[in-house]
């Protein structure tokens, strides 16, 4: 067997975990700690680490400074080392929650939850404010015990939550376009419709909506529109749906769950035949379903005793693979 | 008593001896290309294929009125699909160790296994595009106390009368009643996918007809068939849709997927489908040690008819 190396590059730490994603696999990594390699005198500090085929996930072979002579001691660690993730992740193991405040973000308090800005979460088995349990979330504004469910305005719910549950979730879909839960549609000449995920909807595609009963906007449920505009930092798709008139769209009450969420999911894109300009003017390639943007990668925890390093820390990686 | 071979002192060769079958694989049923609409893209026509769907048009007005005027011309409008042509691959190395003492048999039997792995490989990845791209409804007519419940007769009735209101044309022929004791005829369908873990459920709603009490001779129907109930065949497998912790108390969630014609599009390029390709060992060794056996495919997959398909989303019972 020949090992190739396939990958590899450098980065400077931010103090965070790193994901670098290896799409034709590996059977060896290493990181070298260029900034603690060629530091004297930082004792217990991690300069090289090896991850190698059949490890256990966040295992490493670790190799550290022991002293100020720069010995190093060669351990395996089984806890803050690489995890190789091959597959979508599964939802992570649930995390007890004790409130969610009725507030535009709403504000989940879940002490020691561990997540970061951008995370996606599930919140279920919520005691107080059912209408939203079992919706998935982008989350901003996260603290050790707090994150902010960034697309959800609950100012005008009954009741907070006292009690819940939440699960961090893969970043990716199986599959793009995929179906969008929605927080609020607009009353407007052209409605404005707030996602509580991330979405990756374009201008020029086409999106149903679906809006169950206890939500009010009935008009549009079953409605076929087109994004005109999108708004990143709001989440939101303008649609060339007039829902002026329709009724409002709100939650149900908080005493009970709804039957249904009310959702988005693609339906394809469209312009009016013959379309202006030239024959693909209006269209947009990146529309085409396809597979979702998840890549297999490795895992690197931050961290003075892991493969990622401390804030500022010089890192190089190399990728192996055997033939 | 020294001088005897039993067969702890035998030599290795002669210790162990393989059964002149290997014993099965297991396979699960393939169900997520069931109903899908086929298209064959032509080769060297780029990656994304665009499917095209014109609406109908207006039957308001149209009256000639004697002046000699036409009526107002009417613009057609039409919605484009899109599908991205992928392309997937799987890899076996086989040492000489094993072309020495079983060659043939374990190749045929891994281009068997590549063959296997290509076609649930493209079943997962139909599944992808029914459960993650498609529109779904709760179901709520259960008592087990979660959201979504159980699934229920009234939950399918209310997804037959959504796609029938979208002009959603059924799948599958009526099957005619017979002269057969217990058995009684089906109305023509809308195809149902979803997992095994279900059928315990499927079997408690009232009025849900197993397989074996379908009319005719049970050989026309499908293995994965499992039953009949409504407006809908519910095809069977171990690979069903299933969402982790997402209902209200935490459970999976399982989607059944209701459709019907043409609703989701599955796109095989015409040369680049199901090939296995043997590469002989010299080519990865100096001493010819390792072949390479592989299997390829290429797939594209689109929701063509968001109106047409809708996924029913459930718990279990218990």
């Amino acid at each position: 067997m020949v090992l190739t190396l396939i990958d590899s590059d450098s980065f400077t730490s931010d103090g965070n975990a790193k994901k670098i994603n290896l799409p034709a696999g590996a059977d060896f990594f290493e990181v070298l700690n260029y900034t603690q390699m060629a530091t004297t005198q930082t004792t217990g500090r991690l300069v090289k680490a090896e991850w190698q085929s059949g490890f256990a996930d966040a295992a490493m072979h670790a190799i550290t400074k022991e002293d100020n002579a720069d010995t190093v001691e060669h351990t395996i660690e089984t806890s803050g080392g690489f995890t190789y993730v091959t597959a979508l992740p599964q939802p992570e193991a649930a995390v007890t929650g004790t409130a969610i405040t009725a507030a535009s973000p709403a504000q989940v308090t879940a002490a020691g939850h561990g997540y970061s800005n951008g995370d996606r979460v599930r919140i279920y088995g919520s005691t107080g404010m059912l209408q939203i349990s079992g919706m998935d979330f982008t989350i901003s504004n996260v603290a050790t015990n707090t994150f902010e469910l960034e697309f959800l305005d609950s100012s005008g719910f009954a009741a907070a939550a006292t009690a819940l549950s939440v699960r961090r979730l893969a970043k990716e879909d199986v599959i793009n376009p995929a179906v969008r839960y929605i927080t609020n549609i607009s009353q407007a000449s052209q409605a404005v419709v707030t996602f509580s995920v991330d979405h990756n909807y374009v201008v020029g595609q086409k999106i149903q909506l679906n809006v169950p009963a206890p939500f009010g906007m009935v008009e549009a449920d079953n409605v076929v529109g087109k994004v005109v505009a999108i708004s990143s930092a709001n989440n939101t798709v303008t649609l060339d749906v007039d829902s002026s008139a329709f009724s409002a769209f709100a939650f149900p009450a908080s005493s009970g769950y709804p039957d249904s969420f009310p959702i988005a999911s693609p339906v394809g894109q469209n312009g009016v035949n013959p379309p202006a300009g030239s024959p693909n003017a209006g269209y947009n390639m990146a529309i085409a379903y396809q597979s979702g943007s998840f890549v297999p990668y490795m895992y690197l925890p931050a961290g003075a005793q892991s493969p990622a390093g401390s804030i500022n820390d010089v890192i190089y990686w190399k990728a192996y693979r055997s033939e | 008593m020294t001088g005897i071979i039993t067969n702890t002192s035998m030599s290795p060769e002669l210790q162990l001896h393989y059964s002149e079958k290997f014993l099965a694989t297991p396979r699960r049923n393939l169900i997520y290309s069931i109903g899908v609409d086929e298209h064959d893209p032509e080769n060297h026509m780029g990656q994304n294929t665009r499917m095209r769907r014109y609406e109908r048009l207006s039957t308001d007005g149209g009256e000639l009125d004697g002046s000699g005027l036409d009526p107002a011309p009417e613009i057609v409008q039409f919605t484009d699909v899109d599908a991205k042509m992928e392309h997937f691959a799987k890899v076996l190395v086989v040492n000489d160790q094993v072309t020495m003492y079983q060659n043939d048999r374990v190749l045929n039997k891994f281009t068997l296994l590549l063959g296997q792995w290509l076609v649930e490989k493209e079943d997962r990845l139909m599944k992808e595009v029914h459960e993650g791209a498609s529109s779904f409804v709760n179901a709520t007519g259960g008592l087990n106390g979660d959201n979504p419940t159980e699934p229920t007769g009234d939950d399918l009735d209310d997804i037959e009368v959504a796609l029938l209101g979208q002009d959603a044309k059924t799948i599958l022929d009526s099957v005619q009643a017979t002269d057969q004791f217990s058995t009684s005829g089906n109305m023509d369908s809308f195809v149902a996918l979803c997992s095994t873990d279900l059928v315990k459920d499927l079997r408690q709603i009232e009025d849900f007809k197993v397989r074996s009490n379908f009319a005719g001779d049970k050989d026309n129907f499908r293995k994965e068939e499992y039953g009949f109930y409504g407006r809908f065949t519910f095809f069977v497998s171990s690979g069903g849709s299933v969402v982790p912790n997402a209902s209200n108390n935490g459970s999976n969630v399982y989607n059944i997927t209701c459709k019907g014609m043409e609703s989701v599009a599955k796109l095989e390029n015409n040369l680049d489908t199901a090939r296995v390709i043997y590469r002989d060992p010299y080519v990865v060794s100096t001493v010819e040690q390792n072949a390479t056996l592989a299997g390829r495919f290429s797939l594209a997959r689109a929701i063509s008819n968001q109106a047409w398909i809708i996924n029913l989303r459930c718990t279990k019972s218990a």
